[in-house]
């Protein structure tokens, strides 16, 4: 049964592939902590990447998947902590590692020529890693939490089926049992081309 | 075939540039702590009941305790250098808050230390028994309320630090732990180093609840 639906997914991806316009991106990503992200690392994340894949359905509309890696980072410096009858002090490194995870529908605006604006919505997961390392311990959680990602941005047309494009979009995260919500906001920098 | 090979070309160039930008946002991941220093733990914990504002006497023993190398029937030390440092540096602070140096027989308070440099698998304290000269074939050692839950599974250099009531054993001969200190860190660096670290890691215990309130 498995191998007649993974047949039937294929068949279908390959009857897209035909078909249609399918464009894919490859995305530098500048991570902007929000909410309890930033309170546990407040610092601009200039470690990110991501790669978007979209199925052209007709000339503005689009859907695909998306799925990116964003890495915050923060020395704390040397702090000391109670609790209770029991004190830590140690150097503390704090780690938030993302990976959103994202069915995507994309509208393109017809635009000029060269340029085209778009707004898009992804639903699906995010997974969180948060770790604290302080000295030669570490402490960390980690879930996966149900992402919205509603993202805007532009396309500019370099050459037939090559182009740069820009996007800032805002990953956000919902609480799991685990884990509060962890979002950021993301500017996306990249490149996209066709078929 | 022209074709084909431009689009080759443009394949790899779009994997060579995909390569680049994973190797240059991976690449570049941070790594935490840079020097040994960086890795230093002082963990202290006590038994909020006890009054650590009276001037009390103490004892302490005459090295440090290896306890890698130690056995029942077969007692080892640390090296002299790295024993005095930490003796020294807990005697400062206890006399800095009054309290007076004394025999063991005649202490309030007995101060045991101990160092290990390998795998520490569960807590036990048996190594002490020999401070005490009146120590008895039952006796132990226990935590009142509080339970010393980093000690276990240290792994590298650490120094133990435990302040003992001889006084309050219990009815099961237990003696009661009143205070304790680990100091944790990488064992690497020269020996200079090495005591600068255990003495402001030592600084930084006494720095901590009770004696800092």
């Amino acid at each position: 049964m498995k191998i007649k639906l993974m047949m039937l997914v294929g068949l279908l991806m390959c009857s897209l592939s035909t078909l249609a316009q399918q464009k894919y991106s490859l995305n530098y990503i500048i991570g902007f902590p929000t909410g309890e992200t930033s309170d546990f690392t407040e610092s601009t994340s200039f470690r990110g990447v991501g790669f978007d894949f979209t199925h052209m359905l007709n000339k503005n509309i689009g859907v695909g998947v998306s799925v990116s890696l964003q890495t915050f980072y923060d020395e704390k410096g040397k702090q000391t902590t109670t609790e209770g009858t029991e004190t830590i002090t140690a150097y503390r490194y704090n780690y938030i590692n993302s990976l959103p995870v994202y069915a995507t529908g994309t509208y393109f605006f017809d635009g000029s020529k060269t340029i085209k604006p778009f707004v898009s919505l992804g639903v699906g997961v995010m997974y969180n890693n948060k770790e604290q390392e302080f000295g030669l311990f570490a402490a960390e959680n980690d879930a996966w939490q149900f992402s919205v990602r509603p993202e805007a941005g532009l396309e500019y047309k370099i050459d037939y089926g090559l182009g740069i494009r820009a996007a800032f979009r805002y990953n956000y995260a919902a609480d799991s049992s685990d884990l509060e919500g962890l979002s950021h906001m993301g500017l996306a920098l990249g490149v996209v081309w066709s078929n | 075939m022209k074709h084909f090979k431009s689009r080759q070309l443009t394949f790899f160039k779009r994997l060579v540039f995909l390569s680049s930008l994973c190797l240059f946002v991976f690449g570049c991941y941070p790594e935490g702590g840079e020097y040994v220093e960086d890795f230093d733990v002082v963990y202290t914990n006590y038994e909020a009941n006890f009054n650590f504002g009276t001037n009390y006497t103490y004892s302490l023993p005459i090295a440090v305790v290896d306890l890698d190398a130690s056995s029942d029937d077969d007692r080892e030390f640390i090296d002299p250098d790295y024993s005095d440092a930490i003796l020294d540096g807990i005697a400062s602070h206890l006399n800095d808050l009054g309290w007076t140096k004394v025999d063991p027989e005649n202490a309030d308070i007995v101060i045991l230390a101990g160092a290990f440099d390998q795998n520490f698998i569960a807590y036990n304290p048996w190594w002490w028994d020999w401070y005490y000269p009146w120590y008895g074939p039952d006796w132990g050692w226990y935590y009142p309320p509080y339970y010393p839950g980093y000690v276990s599974g240290y792994s590298t250099g650490s120094v133990i630090i435990q302040m003992t009531v001889p006084g309050d054993v219990n009815s099961n001969n237990e003696v009661p732990v009143v205070w304790l200190g680990a100091l944790d860190g990488l064992l690497e660096g020269g020996e200079s180093n090495i005591i600068s670290r255990i003495t402001t890691n030592i600084d930084q215990a006494f720095n901590q609840p009770p004696f800092n309130n």
